[in-house]
């Protein structure tokens, strides 16, 4: 066995980041670690780089017992980590990037002659013709990621852990790195390979490792497990409680549209949300979700044949005003930096883009908007010391109501709410679901992007899947199971 | 007329000396990416301690050591700040630049018991250089010959500035320091270390080019005798985006500007005026600067704006 980690345990205040996990990886060999976010991988990976300790539990390199105190330790070691953000200086050349650190020549005239052809000799391992004298910044991702290969194997590492490196570039690319990461293992290097795509697990893994919540499900050969089976060990969890849904669909169409294209992100797509609907948009990530919610929202350049809201058909989509004055609200993925401003009070949030109310003329009516603030408090069920309490003290679940109520004060037709519950605590996610019933039931159509598929199949009536840029089904009520949303959105199920 | 143009250009050699040498140290600042605005501040301490080392032995190379010694000093004290209690480095800055102006006016005031200026013939400037062979050729003569050592001695370490940086150990690691801090240290290097460095380095290089004011530019201290060069110098480095050899073209024409803006006074314009010249052609070349470079990079803008809105 070339590496073994075994009963590692990691905690962090409040969570069990990782709970007796055992990991081995053998020569030659090509690992897959999956499991949804969340279930522990990043810390593993950070715990194997050196860069947190285990609370307990113990690492083994060829049989014997070793302890990482730093990214350098693991790495003298032989285990070279490539980040999902990747870490290289973009304003220096790749060979200065490949041999930072290790540099050839005396400190003071270094031998920048024989890092270019050493820099050479590695890429071209990689099959990648480049002058190594470029600038990292004229590099694209893929091209980069091959750097960070080349860093990794000039150091001689035994072990090279991706962290999801197929999450941001194409197909075509994918294709390349996996020739690549193949060679790499006949060349007697082991690879740790981290994703969110079933498909490529079949496609290049010789074993596969599943972590869901910190726990360890367990380690297959990929010809012993069907996909059903590996998405089953990935998803498993009691739903029902976790997720409440009383909304009613009614049966009028509150907004359509037809061939919607996101210019540059989303092929057209062609949909319809009802009257107290959620209606769910997923994929991975990468797969354009986000983006189509912003095209939506008309932060990116679009394109439609059709576009109706409310029986309004809506002529043009170029900004966001234009969105929010033909109803639509969009509640960002990132609160802090999107959605609040973290140092006024929560009236003042309120406030802020509900002018329109509050200050009809010059002045803002603050008595009229901490009336309705308190109004909305007891509405939402947000737990403050009172209304004037900063919104930065607040809990994640309570900042995330603030800017739901602060945008449903618009009294929109469609809320497009992106990954809502990210980063908040159980608890509060259910009262987010709540909230997001109750909204559905006052009328409005809601969408809801997310990638978390337990609250799909918990909350959606309908759900678009997305691939790459392009929807590749849209399944109805009775279809909405993890399975079928896994094969679609990790592209098992090409266009139907 | 001949020879006013032949002074304005050997002058513009010492006016820019003083901006080249603290451009050089910030130079190392500007790569490690460490916000340093100190150099203002560091330069005249250093032309305070050259003076006071200078008069109190009555020789040069004490007032130099003086000067050298407490711009160490004085990047020791930023470097407490900024590195290891961590404080806004721009904020560091401005209270380095304060502490200087503050610092050194009470002490005049206190040692010397003089107001405004320091003079005293103890005070020893420093030597000039006699080239040999360069004597001999009449014009360049003029121009060239005789200056105090350090002019040709920051000169020099222009070329050697840009050979650190770009051909060393260091100057590759600091680059790679300040260009990516995380990616630096997950390498084995240290950042603290080489940020340490560059404000050591900054500090010394600053506090030479005070030393040059006040006893090789004039042999004497007054009163914020540094005068905005050390904010001169950050202009020019920011201007040049570090280059060494771009910072010694920039200094030379910002001297000759200076120093033909003091030839000006002579012919009847006021010298409100005349001084302004230096500081409207700083402007002047960051606005050509920002516009060429807007143009060249305003499609790649474009795009990245877009992703920023959201």
């Amino acid at each position: 066995m070339l590496l073994e980690m075994k009963e590692i345990t990691k905690t962090f205040p409040g969570v069990v980041a990782l709970d007796k996990v055992s990991f081995n990886l053998k020569e030659n060999e090509i690992h897959a670690l999956v499991g949804e976010n969340g279930a522990g991988k990043s810390t593993l990976i950070k715990i194997l780089g050196g860069i947190y300790k285990p609370d307990s539990g113990e690492i083994f390199l060829n049989g014997k017992k070793v302890e990482f105190n730093s990214p350098l330790d693991a790495k003298r070691h032989g285990i070279a980590i490539i980040h999902q953000e990747l870490m290289l200086a973009e304003n220096l050349s790749i060979a200065e990037n490949i041999f930072l650190g290790k540099e050839f020549g005396s400190p003071l005239n270094l031998n920048f002659h024989k890092m270019v052809e050493e820099s050479k000799k590695y890429l071209q391992m990689l099959g990648f013709e480049i002058d190594p004298q470029t600038k990292v910044s004229k590099l694209n991702v893929s091209e980069k990621q091959l750097v960070e290969i080349a860093k990794a194997i000039s150091s001689n590492a035994k072990i090279i852990v991706m962290d999801e490196p197929t999450a941001t570039i194409s197909e075509h690319e994918t294709q390349i790195l996996f020739e690549i990461m193949k060679e790499l293992k006949e060349k007697g290097i082991s690879i740790i390979f981290i994703t969110h795509k079933l498909g490529e697990v079949y496609q290049i893994a010789d074993r596969v490792t599943v972590l869901r919540d910190g726990k360890l499900i367990g380690t297959k050969n990929i010809e012993e497990i069907s996909s059903e089976e590996l998405v089953k060990m990935m998803v498993g969890r009691e739903i029902k409680e976790m997720f409440p849904k009383y909304n009613k669909v009614q049966d009028e169409i509150i907004l359509e549209v037809e061939d919607f294209e996101v210019i540059g992100y989303v092929a057209p797509v062609s949909f319809n949300v009802k009257k107290g609907e959620i209606f769910g948009i997923t994929g991975l990530v990468g797969c354009g979700k986000s983006e189509l919610a912003l095209g939506l929202y008309g932060v990116y350049r679009t394109k439609f044949k059709k576009f109706i809201i409310d029986k309004q058909p809506l002529l043009e989509l170029k900004s966001p005003q234009q969105a929010l004055k033909a109803g639509i609200v969009l509640v960002p993925e990132d609160r802090k930096s999107q959605g609040l401003v973290l140092l006024l009070d929560v009236v003042q949030n309120i406030t802020l883009p509900n002018c329109d109310i509050f200050a009809p003329s010059l002045n803002i009516k603050w008595k009229k908007a901490t009336e309705t603030t308190k109004k909305q408090i007891k509405d939402y069920n947000i737990k403050v010391s009172g209304e004037h309490q900063k919104v930065k003290n607040l809990s994640g679940g309570n900042q995330q109501k603030v800017v739901l109520a602060k945008f449903l004060l618009k009294k929109p037709k469609v809320a497009i709410l992106v990954e809502p519950t990210r980063g908040i605590d159980v608890g509060a996610k259910i009262e987010v679901y709540k909230l997001i019933n109750n909204l559905a039931n006052s009328g409005i159509g809601v969408i809801l992007v997310t990638s978390e598929i337990p609250e799909i199949t918990g909350l959606c009536d309908r759900v678009m899947v997305m691939h790459r840029g392009k929807m590749i089904e849209i399944l109805e009520k009775g279809e909405i199971t993890p399975e079928r949303i896994l094969k679609a959105g990790t592209g098992l199920v090409e266009n139907v | 007329m001949n020879n006013i143009l032949i002074s304005i250009i050997r002058d513009s050699f010492s006016s820019a000396t003083p901006i080249l040498l603290s451009a050089l140290g910030g130079t190392f600042t500007f790569y490690a990416n460490v916000f340093n605005i100190s150099m203002e501040g560091m330069m005249l301490i250093g032309a305070f301690f050259g003076v006071l080392g200078s008069f109190y032995f009555q020789s040069w190379v004490m007032g130099f050591l003086f000067a050298l010694i407490s711009g160490v000093v004085a990047s020791l004290i930023f470097s407490l700040f900024a590195i290891l209690l961590k404080t806004d480095e721009f904020l560091t800055g401005i209270g380095m630049n304060m502490l200087a102006l503050g610092g050194t006016t009470y002490l005049l005031r206190n040692l010397f018991n003089v107001k405004g200026a320091f003079i005293s013939p103890q005070i020893k400037s420093l030597p000039t250089w006699d080239i040999p062979g360069l004597n001999k050729i009449p014009v360049v003569s003029n121009i060239l010959n005789k200056h105090p050592f350090i002019v040709y001695i920051a000169i020099i370490l222009a070329f050697f500035v840009d050979f650190i940086i770009f051909h060393t150990k260091f100057g590759l690691r600091l680059r790679a320091t300040g260009e990516d801090q995380e990616t630096a240290r997950s390498l084995g290097i240290n950042p603290e270390k080489i940020k340490f460095s560059s404000i050591l380095l900054s500090g010394i290089f600053s506090a030479a080019a005070g030393t040059f004011l006040s006893l090789g530019y004039v042999t004497l201290f007054s009163e914020n005798m540094s005068n905005g060069r050390g904010w001169i110098s950050l202009a020019i480095i920011v201007l040049v985006r570090g280059r060494p050899l771009g910072i010694l073209l920039m200094s030379l024409i910002f001297g000759f500007f200076e120093s033909a803006a003091f030839s000006l006074q002579n012919i009847n314009i006021p010298s409100q005026i005349t001084s302004m010249i230096p500081y409207i052609v700083t402007i002047l070349a960051l606005f050509i600067y920002s516009v060429y470079k807007e143009k060249s990079t305003r499609s790649a803008k474009k795009e990245v704006e877009k992703i920023k809105e959201i």
